[in-house]
């Protein structure tokens, strides 16, 4: 038998689509910021714009693979399996999406300096455009929190259906927390002064012990989509 | 390679309803076992419980001798389709699914899919969204089929499926079982078209066995009377008629219980023909309300 085939089904499936996806989203980008270049002097880096809005996708997806829990079990794997597995793609997962828009940040950086644009970061940044080690663990850490977060609440609500929504109350502690530790949040009580790597790792514990607890024993719904 | 099914007191329960209540069942490998059961009756439940997609609320499973609840080496020996077939988000294209499966099945055989793909005429890029209902359970088959588990259970898997595709889902069947015997469990309503193929049938009723025989034996526990409309219903008069079936002046009278000597020898001189009954005869009659005699007499 193969080993690790939920991890290896994901990685190359999932993982190769997310890529595929975000490589044309930032090309895009580019075109868009060359066609405001036109009009408007441009003072603000595009890609830092649009990587607001990844970790409201990363929570949407890690939400969705509440299907992918059945679905495995359908085909004769196990809840232990997928609960181990999974966790393993996601930091597989948002370490390449992270170090992709990292690189991305690196190409802007050398395309503004080039035609003397100024590359702003929003203001409740922890990093500046240039400085790619920040900007990486920032990345990877909210994607992954996120993510683990959005399956957390996924296989909630798959489990327990409209009483999952308690599963928003720590949800949003950890998507809030994390989203003001890592400067994605501009919010009054947002702490940045906070150690990142510390917070993510109890973040993602919190999150994976929470995922633990919804999906060791769920049982299968009698319909699945 | 077969696996048996060992059940010893189950029960689940969704909150206060109890769709099991202590079933115990053990039926070896290497058959094909119908279960039947009206609406609501535990066939699902059982078989969600056998495949470990469900724990029990009480009692054991064990498939092949070892518990299937989140044990590895049996749940990726076992293989349920059922109605909604569950093998891949309505997104995803049945070539994707089925290089899926190819990954997480270890008896999974890939010649063999595309083989039924091309006789039940699966389009391969097509979603599973995009597809018939009738289509969508064509496809479960094929990934029932294909994954050769050695115990392999069909609930209600050909629903939607238009006549010749739920024969060639039988023939299909019959022919890869032959070539490569295993355990199958198939669970459906459609009681005449697909008992020919069962070697023992499991009734249930109200999460209880009823009845557990092999088809030939279940058979002889009624009998059809055929003949004149006149001779027939003075023949059956008194006896425990199940159903009646009239074509022009003949009428075939469906009978539960044995017949004695004296009823045969009857039944010779007034020329009328016995046959075998209905299963589905059977099944209605046992599954009634006044089932609890019928269940007494046939044990």
């Amino acid at each position: 038998m193969t080993r690790w085939p939920i991890l290896r089904y994901l990685l190359s499936s999932h993982t190769v689509f997310l890529l595929l996806v975000l490589i044309p989203i930032y090309l895009f980008v580019g075109v868009v910021v060359g066609a405001v270049s036109i009009y408007v002097d441009i003072r603000l880096s595009g890609v830092d714009v649009v990587g607001q809005v990844l970790p409201w996708a990363a929570l949407g997806y890690g939400a969705s693979t509440s299907n992918l829990l059945p679905t495995m079990l359908v085909h004769g794997r196990t809840r232990r399996e997928f609960l181990t597995q999974h966790p393993i793609f996601q930091v597989i997962t948002t370490g390449l999406v992270a170090a992709l828009i990292t690189g991305c940040y690196a190409i802007e950086t050398a395309a503004y300096r080039a035609l003397d644009w100024e590359q702003k970061v929003q203001q409740q940044r922890i990093y500046a455009a240039d400085e790619y080690g920040t900007i990486f663990t920032a990345y990877w850490s909210m994607l992954l929190i996120w993510l683990m977060v959005g399956v957390f609440v996924g296989v909630a609500f798959y489990r327990w259906e409209a009483g999952g929504g308690l599963a928003l109350i720590p949800a949003a502690v950890l998507v809030v927390l994390s989203g003001g530790v890592n400067g994605f949040f501009s919010l009054p009580f947002a702490r940045t002064d906070l150690p990142l790597l510390p917070v993510t790792v109890v973040a993602v514990a919190i999150a994976y012990g929470l995922l633990w607890l919804s999906g060791r024993d769920v049982s299968l719904r009698a319909k699945v989509a | 390679m077969t696996l048996s099914i060992r059940t010893d007191g189950l029960r689940v329960c969704y909150g206060d309803t109890e769709a099991l209540g202590d079933l115990t069942l053990d039926l070896p490998g290497g058959k094909i076992y119908g279960l039947l059961g009206r609406n609501g009756a535990g066939k699902s439940t059982l078989l969600a419980t056998l495949a470990g997609f469900r724990k029990p609320t009480a009692g054991t499973v064990r498939i092949g001798g070892e518990p299937i609840f989140e044990n590895l080496p049996v749940t990726s020996r076992t293989c349920l389709i059922r109605d909604d077939s569950g093998v891949g988000d309505t997104g995803d294209n049945l070539r994707d699914i089925l290089d899926m499966a190819k990954h997480l099945r270890p008896d999974w055989d890939d010649k063999y899919a595309g083989e039924l793909m091309d006789r039940f005429t699966l389009p391969r890029k097509k979603t599973v969204g995009q597809l018939s209902r009738g289509q969508r359970s064509a496809f479960g088959v094929v990934v029932g089929l294909a994954s050769r588990a050695p115990l392999t259970m069909f609930d209600e898997a050909h629903l939607g499926m238009d006549a010749p595709t739920r024969q060639l889902f039988l023939d299909e069947l019959l022919r890869d079982y032959l070539a490569r015997p295993r355990t199958f469990v198939i669970s459906t309503h459609l009681i005449e078209e697909q008992s020919p193929i069962f070697e023992e049938v499991l009734i249930i009723d109200r999460g209880r066995l009823l009845v557990r025989e092999e088809l030939d034996e279940l058979r002889t526990r009624g009998v059809s009377v055929t003949g004149p409309a006149e001779l027939v219903e003075e023949f059956v008069t008194g006896l425990t008629v199940l159903s009646r079936q009239r074509l022009g002046p003949t009428v075939q009278a469906m009978v539960y219980g044995l017949l004695d000597e004296e009823h045969r020898r009857r039944a010779r001189a007034k020329g009328l023909e016995l046959g075998p009954v209905g299963v589905q005869d059977l099944f209605i009659h046992l599954t009634d309300n006044g089932r609890t005699e019928a269940e007494g007499a046939i044990r």
